[in-house]
């Protein structure tokens, strides 16, 4: 039931979670937070159980603190990041799987641009990794992919990242069944 | 019992069986042991626990002959001037009613308080549990536990029995460094935070009470008239919740019990409230 939307644009990506947090009829709490910062310049958004959710954010960033702590000043790429994600997920699954569905946005710097770039990769509960421009998790998709699929392009501003963002959850308000008043968007830049 | 050694090839098929297998490990044999929690000595048995001891929320357990005591309604709020926790006290077991004096809420310590709602040997085993690893988290650390700490162990406890088929919704609250807080704690590790929870199978009910008329600035009168008149209207709709209604409001210096109020008597208080006022 959750939906999570994932821009890349010229220096960085932004993500996108509804804020519910709902189990069969009853809606929880209208303010839960599903985009983790897993590292300095890394943010995951999760779709999926609670449980699932906080234990894996909370098992991959700590991991990412420890290799941090233990390898000063070697930053991992965002690639590096997902990878590690990935490998989570894949052993994972056959003992007891994470069940979630993530988008994962980081920043690096880059030689090409002073801004550096941003990199999106789309993370399945099955172990799947895919490098892309822009992603949807959830239900979402079905309505909102059509949307980023018609004005995404190379070299977005982050102004005309959020406007696309923007006209994505206005879809879902119009024509998916279920109330998601509040999202929450995070960005990953310099 | 003895400690049995090597593989069974029994398997059980009724839950009268279960007594006569002997563990094939050792139990814990002193108190500076960890205790152990027994599993049935069968060939899966997070699969067994969650057939023959299924879930104790809705009808799962229908086929079972012996069926779990559930059913309830449970609140807790945050407000300015602490926590308001109030629960009903009927535990039902099918179409039974097994007992109109379930003590729902759960003394931990001094300073926290824990709802139960869903598997009443879970809630109260467990939280009993959270109870030890408060006291030796203070032990170790000279200083009391936070609500965030405590409601995380037991989150992570949740988490090992993953699949075992466990039943509990609780809240865990209490006043620590950081004010009062609140947080819901489920069976299968979900562990939120927030101002206002109601848990059981009357909780839709709760909420419709709770949530038209809750507000951060209450007083503590007008808190303890709300979390009562709550489990009145969840207890009045809801077959499976009922008698009496025990309410504790949680402050800086801990927890007080507030009243025990039988919810039939609040019935007829409130319809002669109604009556008075349209007359």
């Amino acid at each position: 039931m959750d939906s999570i939307i994932g821009v890349k644009y010229n220096g960085g990506v932004i993500i996108a979670a509804d804020s519910n947090n709902a189990r069969s009829i009853l809606v929880y709490q209208h303010n839960l937070d599903k985009i983790a910062q897993i590292a300095p310049n890394a943010i995951l958004g999760l779709s999926g159980p609670n449980a699932d959710l906080v234990s894996f954010s909370e098992y991959i960033s700590k991991n990412l603190k420890l290799y941090s702590l233990s390898n000063p000043g070697q930053d991992l790429s965002t690639k590096a990041t997902a990878s590690f994600c990935r490998n989570t997920l894949a052993v994972a699954l056959r003992k007891g799987p994470y069940q979630v569905q993530t988008l994962l946005g980081g920043w690096d710097a880059s030689p090409a641009s002073e801004d550096g770039e941003g990199s999106m990769y789309f993370l399945d509960y099955m172990g799947s990794l895919q490098k892309v421009n822009y992603g949807i998790q959830g239900y979402a998709s079905n309505f909102a992919l059509s949307v980023l699929d018609r004005e995404w392009k190379e070299g977005l501003t982050k102004e005309e990242a959020i406007k696309i963002v923007d006209n994505c959850i206005n879809v879902l308000d119009t024509r998916f069944l279920i109330s998601q008043p509040t999202f929450t968007i995070k960005s990953a830049s310099k | 019992m003895t400690s049995f050694v090597g593989e069974t090839s029994f398997n059980p098929n009724s839950l009268l069986e279960i007594g006569s297998r002997k563990p094939n490990f050792q139990l814990a044999n002193d108190l500076t042991d960890d205790a152990n929690f027994l599993i049935p000595n069968v060939q899966d048995p997070a699969f067994f626990c969650r057939t023959n001891f299924a879930s104790a929320s809705g009808d799962k357990d229908k086929e079972q002959l012996v069926k779990f005591a559930k059913g309830t309604t449970t609140l807790a709020f945050k407000f300015n001037e602490g926590i308001i926790v109030s629960v009903d006290s009927r535990s039902t077991m099918g179409a039974y009613i097994a007992s109109q004096t379930v003590k729902k809420i759960i003394e931990i310590n001094p300073f926290l308080l824990g709802t139960m709602a869903g598997g009443a040997a879970d809630c109260s085993y467990w939280e009993r549990n959270l109870g030890m690893q408060c006291r030796l988290y203070e032990l170790r650390n000279k200083k009391r536990i936070s609500v965030a700490a405590a409601s995380k162990l037991l989150a992570n406890t949740m988490n090992s029995y993953r699949g075992y088929g466990l039943s509990m919704g609780t809240m865990v609250t209490g006043w620590d460094e950081t004010g009062p807080q609140l947080y819901y704690v489920d069976n299968d590790a979900t562990r939120l935070h927030d101002n206002l929870f109601s848990v059981g199978s009357g909780s839709t009910y709760a909420y419709g009470v709770l949530d038209t008329f809750y507000r951060p600035d209450l007083t503590v009168d007008e808190a303890i008239d709300l979390g009562k008149r709550a489990i009145y209207h969840a207890t009045h709709r809801d077959a499976y919740s009922g008698g009496i209604n025990n309410l504790y409001h949680v402050k800086a210096d801990g927890w007080t019990k507030i009243h025990a109020i039988d919810v039939n008597e609040l019935h007829y208080e409130f319809r002669d409230e109604k009556n008075e006022m349209v007359a």
